[in-house]
C-alpha cells in the first residue's frame, strides 16, 4: 500500500490485477455502459492512491475498502447523472457471462462470492441488487414495494449480514481446495 | 448520535443509501465508537461480497495502462504541487524575514542609532539568521551554508551584506544575497560563486531594493552549485564596472534545534 501511495507504477497494477475486473464490472452493471465503467475504474484507482494512506490492514479487507470506495465512486455517478431515473434494473445472472483471464486470487474471491449469493433467498438477493446495484434508498425500496421502512431495513441489514458469513464459509471451503482468498 | 441511532442506519450506509447529512453524521460517529466501526465493516464485507460476485464482462484490453496512467499523472501533479509550495513557503520566509529587516532598520533609525552602513549591515546579518532559521526548520533534509560579504582590499570600510545558499534533494537550489553599498552607481551588480577550483559561475544581477541595498534571490540554483554548495569557496560581488566590491568565504550552518 505504501508502494501505492508513492504512485509506484508496479503497485496500482499489481493492485488493478485483482481488483480492476469486479471494479469494472461493477462500473459496467451499476453505470450501464463500458465507457462509464471505464471511467470509473479509473477514478477509483486514482481515489485508493489518494485514500491508501487511510487504509488500515488491521480494521479491514482491502477488498472491502476498495470495493467501498468503488460503490461510493458509482452511487454518486448515478445519481449525479441519472437523478431519480435509474438505468434499467439488470438481475444478476442475467447478462451473459464471458469468462475473463483473472488472477488467481481474484478467481477464488469471485467463487466465494459467487456462492455466497446463492446462499441467500431469492428475495433477499433481489433487495441486495435494489439497494446495493441500482443505488435505490430504503424509502424508495419500501414505497415500491408497500412494505414499512423498517422492514426493509431489517431485511437489507440481515442480507448483508447472511452475504458476509456465507462468503466466509465459502472462502473457507475454496481455500482448502487449493487457493487463499487474501 | 446514539450507538442505537446509529446502528439503525449502518446498513444503509454501507451500501451507500444515505443522504448527504446523514451520512456525514453516521461517520462523525464511527470516527468515534470502534463498535459501531466494527459493525459497519462487516456489513460492507457482506455488500463487498455482492460486488465481487459481479465479473459480467472481461475489462477492455488497455484499460490498465489507463488506470496505472492516470495514477501516475495525479501523483506528479501532487509533486510538483508540493515542490511549488516548498518553493512559495522559502520567498514568503525570505520576504517575511526581509519585512522584518526593514522593521529593524526603522526601529533602530526611529532612535537615531543608524548612523552608518556598518550598522545596517549588521542588521541585515540578524534578518538573514531569521530566513536560516526558517528555512532550516521548513525543509528538513536541506542544507544551508551561509556568507558574510565584506569589502575587498581597497574599497570604502562598512559596506557589508549577507548571503544563504539553500540545497535539499529533490528540490531546485537557490541563493539569496543581500548587500548594501556606500555609493550606488547605474549599472548591475553580479554576483559570483567562486568555486573551490578557482573557477567562477554567475548566480545573477542584485536588484536594487534601496536607497543603497540590493539583493538576489535567485533559484536557477540548480545549475549553479551541483546540488553540492560546499564546493563554493568564496561569493564575490562585482561592482557595475565588473571590479570586486565585496567578497566572503562560505561556511556550512548547523540546523537549528528540534
Amino acid at each position: 500500500m505504501a508502494r501505492l501511495v508513492a504512485g509506484d507504477q508496479e503497485a496500482v497494477r499489481t493492485l488493478y490485477s485483482r481488483f480492476g475486473p469486479p471494479v469494472y464490472a461493477l462500473g459496467l452493471r451499476m453505470l450501464g455502459s463500458s465507457q462509464s465503467a471505464e471511467e470509473l475504474t479509473q477514478d477509483v484507482f486514482v481515489a485508493a492512491w489518494r485514500k491508501g494512506s487511510a487504509f488500515d490492514a488491521s480494521r479491514g479487507r482491502l477488498s472491502t475498502w476498495l470495493m467501498a470506495i468503488a460503490h461510493n465512486v458509482a452511487v454518486d455517478r448515478l445519481r449525479h447523472e441519472h437523478g431519480p431515473s435509474r438505468p434499467p434494473l439488470v438481475f444478476v445472472g442475467e447478462s451473459p457471462e464471458a469468462v475473463p483471464v483473472l488472477e488467481e486470487e481474484a478467481l477464488v474471491g469471485r467463487e466465494t462470492a459467487r456462492r455466497a449469493m446463492l446462499d441467500v433467498s431469492p428475495d433477499e438477493r433481489r433487495l441486495l441488487v435494489l439497494a446495493y446495484l441500482q443505488g435505490w434508498t430504503a424509502r424508495e425500496i419500501a414505497r415500491a414495494d408497500g412494505i414499512p421502512l423498517g422492514t426493509v431495513k431489517t431485511r437489507l441489514r440481515t442480507a448483508l449480514i447472511k452475504m458476509r458469513a456465507a462468503q466466509a464459509v465459502h472462502a473457507r471451503t475454496v481455500a482448502r481446495s487449493g487457493g487463499e482468498t487474501e | 448520535m446514539t450507538c442505537l441511532e446509529v446502528r439503525d442506519l449502518l446498513a444503509e450506509y454501507a451500501v451507500d443509501g444515505l443522504e448527504a447529512a446523514e451520512r456525514r453524521r453516521v461517520e462523525h460517529h464511527l470516527g468515534s465508537c470502534p463498535g459501531c466501526g466494527k459493525e459497519v465493516e462487516e456489513l460492507r464485507e457482506g455488500a463487498a461480497a455482492v460486488a465481487l460476485e459481479l465479473f459480467a464482462a472481461p475489462p477492455p484490453e488497455g484499460l490498465e495502462d489507463k488506470v496505472a496512467g492516470a495514477v501516475g499523472h495525479q501523483a506528479r501533479r501532487k509533486w510538483l504541487r508540493r515542490r511549488r509550495s516548498a518553493r512559495v513557503l522559502v520567498a514568503a520566509a525570505a520576504a517575511a524575514a526581509l519585512l522584518s529587516a526593514g522593521a529593524i532598520g526603522g526601529a533602530v533609525a526611529m532612535r537615531g542609532q543608524v548612523s552608518n552602513l556598518k550598522q545596517q549591515v549588521h542588521a541585515t546579518r540578524i534578518s538573514l539568521e531569521q530566513v536560516q532559521s526558517i528555512v532550516q526548520a521548513l525543509a528538513t533534509n536541506a542544507r544551508v551554508y551561509r556568507t558574510d560579504l565584506n569589502p575587498v582590499a581597497g574599497r570604502i570600510a562598512d559596506q557589508g551584506g549577507t548571503g544563504i545558499l539553500f540545497t535539499a534533494p529533490n528540490r531546485d537550489d537557490w541563493i539569496f544575497v543581500q548587500v548594501l553599498v556606500a555609493h550606488p552607481g547605474t549599472g548591475p551588480y553580479r554576483v559570483l560563486l567562486e568555486q573551490r577550483d578557482g573557477t567562477r559561475v554567475e548566480a545573477g544581477e542584485l536588484e536594487p531594493a534601496g536607497r543603497n541595498e540590493f539583493v538576489l534571490f535567485s533559484t536557477k540554483g540548480a545549475n549553479l552549485f551541483d546540488n553540492d554548495p560546499s564546493q563554493v569557496a568564496r561569493v564575490v560581488i562585482l561592482d557595475p564596472a565588473g571590479k570586486p566590491l565585496l567578497e566572503g568565504s562560505v561556511v556550512a550552518t548547523t540546523a537549528p534545534a528540534p
